[in-house]
């Protein structure tokens, strides 16, 4: 008790002071001594001291009785209910908490009592009980196990678990009382902290698991048990007393200083939690708070804008590895952080461990690609501003750019920025694969640390990302225009480009389509310009992309001649004989050698619809003639080379997926008619088993892989769309039906089992809706006709299994486009050949109304193609005249018959003569 | 127990939250007297001197800011807001028949004073004499000028140092002192008959 400027104080109080220092301090005192000891002022003091000594007296007595405490207060609760009062272990925002026994169960146990002043209304008590019964449910070795909470003599309290320990917070702040120390001790202190984490972070992930937040997660809710065990309390307590008065309404939930950035914005999920807990990890190995500030909005702007300062930086003597976990869980992009707490828990066990963690340092975009690879779905919504980031970095480029500094500047200076700028680029490539894949056809994609091709879990593509990636397109285009001398801008614009438009042909919508076209001449366009790099194999990457597309054109002119391009291309690439040029080259020969399988089968002929802007094609192949290999020669090729590769690395997957697809390719007669006559070619259909069982077997291997199970799936409905082309499948009256295999139905419902996993899974895919469309039409019809050989009594039981396949494909199928007609020919004649079918089979089962319903339905399909057809210039020779195949009793009714023999004459008008020898009806339209 | 010193206060003048708490926990004996001292008596068996400081704690956690932003000691910042807690609260419980609430935190009258001296002797044998006593220590108390009876009070049952109670009360520390001495001078005589009993 040493003021500043003890002269100036009265010499008489000062001695008083140290009087009664000495008295409370329990030293013997006596007035007399101490009067003689200071002789000059003796006789005051000997008049002073003993009303000093009475006041301090009766002071002391009214502590003892309890003075004017009018009732029991918290300080003094000797027993609330059923507890019985030990001690107080502490006090805190939310009230006192007692170490009490719980007498009817003989227990001890913590026992939170909130202050009577703040009174909580009825619901909100009602909240409070909620959020104990749901802490009280869970179990967990490092979570305080709460055993209920009640009301007793006007208290509201709150029982759990006692722990013979104190909250990190007290343990944190003892530590730096300690400070400073020498390096092993922080060392130790690290790995300590780091075990506390292991287990606060299980803790908070079993509790995530079963959807209960904590909501204030930090030192003070952590409490330490004897050498290093932790336990994580007060679980959703923070939630329970909101709006109560007692965490004070308004305020932010959780305590601000571990409060996670997006929570500013009212987000708040695992992550944030993530957050906290690394946050709190950060304190407790610095031992000081990872933000700090002088007040509340100064407070949540650091968190908001700032990073905390770096653990090695604060702290040298801090390992390496513990830093990047730490630092990674306390991004501030939730995104940037663990996805949970487990894998928090995992990364710091390999820290004890001395393993390698997950989260080596490998900079921010390092950690955005791993992440975005693991949560595109996320990453897509995330992404924008994380993009904004990195646009921000490439602007802040130009604009170093742009002054006149940086023209003066050192050229070391200027080479520091264009670095800047490419690693941004970089960066924008890297999110740009993370989210939509680096090839959408291909399923695999390199691990960046291991290096071992691993599976993509599963590529999210829907709208709201191709939206987002158009708009860092736009911005990547405008600022390559604006750029025209940086050639690194122009090939990363190019590539994005041509990522762009791999989404939008997945998408398959006829805009996006138009879209995807735009996209991949723009890459071209870019390539073109850009001389400074080898950029062959980027741009025959381009043209397969774009080959792919054009596939989709009724004319394959297009497409063959991208291929073709592609190969000439990679054929006189540098590295044509390098592993990943060799099987670009195979894939563009399979590609090259299905185009040509089926420019073979359709022969010339004319859209179904109108198409696309391409319009109607030319003849089959290219005009100038330059296909010079058939379908024959560029599957061979495709194939040498993938068997060549697969020599070199038996286990690639990739590898192996082409092959399938190769092998799949030779079906004898697959699917046209031109073959269709050919006698059955049992080497053919062995390499097609064995093009299968490949699939079957990487499929089974990588569940995830969905493009396999797309591949596999269209595989087998292929060979069944073959069987049911024979003559008099489709024809229900009067031909005969084909036998139906039980081979048939295996293949058929194993197919649904696969397009049911794919819509499942990628419900946004109008390419895995239409197939899952199919195999129900295709298994509707193959149990119908199974029906018409089985015996009497069991017929009706399979008819109706049929209808609901059918039933359930036309729901499917009308789901993709819910009004109008389908824009697309497939989906147009999937969906008209499920009515169709549903139309005889309703028939057949007895259901007229039902029948008339689906053959209403059939018919606006029809009048609209027609009507389609007739503003055509060029008229379909090939159109599948479904009207001759309505049911010969529905012909009957006058409610149709008016309606089919009007159709019938306007596209008598459209058809040109028939050769005498084309089959007619049958000819198309057998599915 | 100067404030200056204390590296737990700096911490929390730094940023630190997490400081509050512990500094706050060792004022809290002090807090407690200060209250009960200073508490209604209408109020006894209403309010609990413990509700009252853990209500301020509530407000200090909520105004750490204030703290950083002037430059007053730990201990007296947190007074004040004491003081301003127990304001609130006896307005809220003795509404407009406390208009003079401010004034009554802050001053006791010397009636609530003498009664807690005498109030400890508790012999009835002794009650003539207690209430003799009582209007003896009303007389002293009287006589003395409010900042000298507000000093003696911060200075003996609060435990504040002479610079505490400068700061708290906005005066000089030398007057603080002066004033102290000058109270105790009116009470002298007093000691042996209090220490008696």
């Amino acid at each position: 008790m040493t003021g500043p400027a003890p002269e100036s104080r009265d010499p008489l109080d000062l001695l008083a002071e140290q009087f009664l220092s000495a008295q409370r301090r329990g030293e013997p005192v006596d007035v007399e001594v101490f009067a003689a000891q200071h002789p000059e002022h003796g006789d005051a003091l000997r008049e002073l001291l003993p009303t000093l000594q009475a006041l301090e007296h009766v002071k002391r007595e009214k502590e003892s009785t309890g003075g004017a405490r009018a009732r029991v207060s918290l300080a003094g609760l000797q027993r609330l209910g059923d507890f019985r009062i030990v001690r107080e272990i502490g006090r805190g925002g939310m009230g006192v908490v007692f170490e009490a026994i719980q007498e009817s169960l003989g227990r001890r146990v913590a026992l939170k009592v909130l202050p009577q002043a703040s009174l909580l209304t009825g619901n909100q008590l009602d909240r409070f009980r909620r959020e104990a019964q749901i802490a009280a449910q869970l179990h967990h070795s490092n979570i305080v196990p709460v055993f209920g909470s009640g009301e007793s003599d006007g208290y509201h309290w709150y029982a759990m678990q006692y722990i013979a320990g104190q909250g990190l917070d007290r343990w944190r702040l003892q530590q730096a009382e300690m400070l400073p120390q020498g390096s092993g001790a922080w060392r130790a202190r690290a790995r300590f902290v780091a075990r506390l984490g292991v287990q606060a972070a299980q803790a908070l992930h079993c509790a995530h698991g079963q959807g209960t937040l904590h909501r204030d997660v930090k030192p003070g809710n952590l409490l330490l048990e004897g050498e290093d065990k932790v336990w994580v309390t007060d679980f959703g307590l923070a939630k329970a007393l909101e709006a109560e008065g007692l965490t004070h309404s308004g305020d932010l939930l959780g305590t601000l200083q571990y409060m996670a950035p997006e929570q500013f914005e009212g987000r708040y999920d695992v992550r944030s939690e993530v957050y906290a807990l690394g946050v709190t990890l950060y304190e407790l190995l610095v031992l000081r708070p990872a933000f700090a500030a002088k007040s509340r909005s100064e407070l949540m702007e650091r968190i908001r804008t700032q990073r905390a300062e770096g653990l090695r930086r604060a702290c040298p003597e801090l390992p390496e590895d513990l830093a990047v976990v730490v630092e990674r869980a306390m991004a501030r992009e939730p995104g940037d952080r663990y996805a949970d707490a487990s894998a928090f828990a995992q990364d710091l066990q390999a820290f004890l461990d001395d393993r390698p963690i997950a989260a080596r340092r490998q900079g921010a975009v390092g950690l955005l690609v791993r992440w975005c690879r693991r949560n595109r779905l996320l990453a897509a919504l995330a992404a924008s501003t994380l993009l904004a980031g990195i646009a921000a970095g490439v602007v802040g480029w130009v604009a170093y750019v742009a002054t006149d500094a940086a023209r003066r500047a050192e050229a070391q200076q200027r080479q520091r920025a264009d670095t800047n700028l490419a690693r941004a680029l970089t960066a924008f490539g890297d999110v740009f694969d993370a989210l939509v894949g680096r090839d959408p056809t291909l399923a695999l994609e390199e691990d960046p640390e291991t290096g071992e091709p691993t599976v993509i879990a599963r590529t999210v593509v829907d709208p709201a990302a191709v939206e987002l990636l158009q708009k860092m397109l736009r911005f990547l285009d405008g600022f390559a225009a604006d750029n025209a001398e940086n050639q690194s801008l122009r090939f990363e614009t190019a590539r994005a480009n041509r990522r762009v438009g791999a989404i939008h042909v997945r998408l398959g919508k006829p805009e996006n389509l138009d879209a995807a076209r735009q996209a991949y001449d723009r890459a071209l366009l870019l390539l073109e310009q850009v001389t400074a790099r080898d950029v062959t194999r980027e741009i025959a990457a381009v043209h397969v992309d774009y080959g792919r597309l054009e596939q989709r054109r009724p004319s394959l002119g297009a497409a063959a001649s991208r291929f073709q391009k592609a190969l000439l291309l990679l054929e006189q690439d540098a590295d044509a004989e390098s592993r990943p040029v060799r099987f670009e080259r195979a894939q563009a020969h399979f590609l090259s050698a299905q185009l040509a399988d089926r420019t073979a089968q359709v022969g010339p002929r004319a859209p179904l619809a109108p198409g696309g802007p391409g319009g109607p094609g030319g003849p089959g192949g290219d005009p100038r003639g330059r296909i010079v290999l058939g379908s024959k020669q560029h599957a061979q090729a495709a194939l040498q080379l993938v068997g060549k590769l697969l020599e070199e690395e038996p286990e690639n997957r990739e590898f192996l997926a082409l092959q399938a697809r190769c092998l799949l390719l030779n079906l004898p007669g697959r699917p046209g008619e031109a073959r269709r006559e050919r006698p059955a070619d049992s080497q053919a259909d062995a390499q097609r088993e064995q093009g299968l069982a490949i699939l079957r077997d990487l499929v089974q291997k990588n569940p995830a892989a969905e493009l396999w199970r797309y591949e596999l799936c269209s595989a087998i409905v292929d060979g069944q769309r073959r069987d049911e082309r024979r003559p008099g499948r489709m024809r229900r009256e009067p031909g005969p039906a084909t036998e139906v295999t039980d081979a048939m139905l295996a293949a058929l419902r194993e197919a649904k089992g696969h397009a049911e996993q794919l819509v499942k899974d990628q419900p946004r895919m109008p390419e895995y809706q239409m197939l899952r469309g199919e195999v129900g039409r295709l298994l509707g019809t193959a149990l119908r006709d199974r029906a018409d050989g089985l015996p009497a009594a069991e017929q009706h039981a399979v008819r109706r299994s049929a209808k609901a396949e059918l039933e359930t494909a036309l729901a499917v199928l009308r789901g993709l486009v819910p009004e109008g007609e389908p824009a697309d020919p497939r989906h147009w004649f999937q969906l008209g050949g499920t009515n169709h079918a549903l139309v005889g089979l309703c028939l057949t089962l007895g259901e007229r109304a039902e029948a008339a319903g689906h053959a209403s339905a059939w018919l606006d399909l029809v009048e609209a193609q027609v009507t389609l057809l007739e503003r055509l210039p060029r008229p379909g020779r090939q159109w599948p005249p479904f009207v001759a195949l309505l049911p010969e009793r529905l012909l009957g009714e006058p409610a149709f018959g008016d309606r089919v023999r009007a159709l019938q004459r306007r596209i008598e008008r459209l058809l040109p003569p028939a050769p005498p020898d084309r089959p007619g009806p049958d000819r198309r339209g057998g599915r | 127990m100067d404030a200056d010193l204390d590296p737990l206060e700096a911490t929390l003048r730094n940023g630190d939250d997490a400081a509050l708490a512990p500094l706050f926990e060792r004022l809290r004996e002090r807090l407690l007297r200060m209250v009960q001292f200073r508490l209604d008596p209408r109020l006894v068996g209403r309010l609990d001197a413990e509700d009252v400081v853990q209500e301020a704690y509530l407000e200090s956690q909520k105004r750490l800011q204030a703290f950083r932003d002037d430059h007053k000691p730990f201990f007296v910042w947190v007074r004040l807001i004491v003081q301003q807690t127990m304001v609130d609260l006896h307005r809220r419980h003795l509404g407009a028949k406390m208009r003079s609430a401010r004034r009554e935190v802050h001053a006791p009258a010397s009636g609530a004073i003498s009664g807690f001296f005498v109030g400890s002797i508790t012999s009835p044998s002794r009650a003539v004499m207690r209430e003799e006593l009582r209007q003896q220590i009303e007389r002293a108390l009287d006589s003395m000028d409010e900042i000298d009876r507000e000093v003696l009070v911060l200075r003996h049952f609060e435990e504040l140092s002479n610079k505490e109670a400068a700061e708290v009360l906005g005066i000089q520390e030398n007057a603080a002192s002066n004033r102290y001495v000058r109270a105790l001078g009116r009470l002298k005589g007093l000691g042996t008959q209090l220490g008696g009993g």
